[in-house]
């Protein structure tokens, strides 16, 4: 009886741990929000793409290792990204093809959010050769080899570089690059990486 | 005496919970203990590899602007003006701190409750995005596209939800509209296609050829313009 007790006690004690510890590890400000209410900022995402998809990207020359939520376009028919105040989280642009699948796998991050460094915020260093591991929802864990990289203006942007049809699996990693604008808010160029599927 | 033992436990812990580097010190029976459900869905571990310090689990924003109270069509947030400091800087070569000056404000969009796009391509994908704080919208029609009813909503911002649609066979227009039911208020958003195969009528300022558009594409939707992966936090003044 005292021995059940004893567990019970820590049985409660460590939900409670639990707890207080993942409310604890949120951004400022965070909170669970089990359900939409007036005044309400944020709802729980309960219907996140299900489909088969990309789980985790790594770069091991620039120490950048993420999971991936996936991302599609926003209102302005812009492609959406991860919130600013989690500039450590890579997404995957999912109206287009699967990393391993035929055809440009578009793998997006910030280079700075929230006045902290972003996923990709040594993207720029990156150089043809170096390699780039993507683990799918499959079990699939491709490796991916650097091509080669470009930094462009975001008014001049490749589409058909980055978007167009490939005959082979590649991937496309983007960040912001240059030189940053203060009134816009934004920077100059973007910062693409283009690889190709080595391994399976 | 379970229970005293129990009450000591909960107070060590709670001392334990404010340090987080605590967690790392778990015992047996702690770790045995079924964990209560916790809301992160869209969280997706590396299951091949160690979690490292550059992973981050998925949260929707909570720190912007309180939304609308109500489903109003174009109800918005005031947000926060954004600072003027028109210079051009780079980013910081190195990982230190920013310095005081540098932009506090992220760029954010203000958010506006039960609005809503569609967007088709030649090849006839298509993609419509609304917001609805209140849940998935329902009824969501358009003249122009067929649309799957299955919303998914978007891992960085739930409120925000995306339907799959094709564009309708044989519309041409280049300009159309699609509505919708956000709890229970009705909301309408423009929707903008691309040219159709063979050319549709009133295509101003629509590139594509017949060439390029009778082949499927394999990214669906391409984005518009670049895209924005920074907000300067890191760049030198």
């Amino acid at each position: 009886m005292t021995e059940k007790a004893g567990r019970g006690g820590r049985a409660f004690a460590a939900a409670l741990l639990l707890s207080l510890v993942l409310t604890g590890c949120g951004s400022s400000g965070d909170s669970p929000a089990p359900a939409a209410a007036p005044g309400q900022t944020s709802v729980p995402v309960t219907k996140p793409f299900a489909g088969l998809k990309p789980l985790s990207v790594s770069i091991p020359k620039i120490g950048a290792e993420s999971s991936l939520i996936t991302v599609a376009l926003d209102i302005h028919g812009k492609i959406a990204t991860p919130s600013v105040k989690k500039p450590m989280q890579a997404a995957w642009y999912r109206l287009g093809p699967v990393p391993g699948d035929v055809g440009p796998a578009i793998v997006l991050g910030h280079v700075d959010g929230n006045k902290q460094p972003g996923i990709f915020y040594k993207l720029k260093d990156v150089n043809p050769g170096d390699e780039v591991f993507i683990d799918r929802s499959d079990g699939k864990k491709l490796k991916f080899v650097v091509d080669h990289k470009d930094q462009v203006p975001k008014d001049q942007f490749p589409q058909d570089a980055v978007f167009g049809n490939t005959d082979k699996p590649q991937l496309r990693l983007i960040t912001c690059g240059g030189a940053f604008d203060h009134e816009e808010h934004s920077y100059k160029d973007n910062i693409v990486v283009y690889a190709n599927l080595v391994q399976a | 005496m379970g229970r005293l033992a129990g009450a000591v436990l909960v107070g060590a812990l709670i001392t334990l919970a404010v340090s987080p580097t605590a967690m790392a010190q778990d015992d047996p029976a702690t770790t045995a203990v079924t964990p209560p459900p916790v809301e992160t869905p869209t969280t997706t571990p590396d299951p091949g590899t160690p979690p490292t310090g550059t992973t981050t689990p998925v949260e929707t924003p909570t720190s912007e602007s309180p939304a609308p109270t109500s489903s109003a069509p174009g109800t918005t947030d005031p947000g926060t003006p954004p600072a003027t400091k028109p210079s051009e800087t780079s980013p910081s070569s190195s990982s230190e701190p920013p310095k005081s000056s540098e932009p506090t404000t992220p760029p954010e969009d203000p958010y506006v409750d039960n609005i809503g796009a569609g967007y088709a391509v030649s090849t006839g994908e298509a993609f419509v995005v609304i917001s609805c704080l209140a849940g998935a919208p329902t009824n969501v029609v358009s003249p122009a596209l067929d649309i799957e009813q299955d919303a998914i909503q978007d891992e960085t911002d739930g409120r925000f939800w995306g339907f799959n649609a094709t564009r309708k066979a044989g519309f041409t227009d280049v300009k159309s509209t699609v509505t919708w039911t956000c709890g229970g208020v009705a909301g309408q958003g423009d929707v903008e296609l691309e040219a159709a195969p063979g050319g549709g009528a009133g295509t101003p300022g629509t590139p594509g050829t017949p060439d390029k558009v009778t082949k499927p594409k394999q990214v669906k939707i391409a984005p518009k313009g670049g895209i924005a992966t920074g907000f300067g936090g890191m760049a030198q003044a």
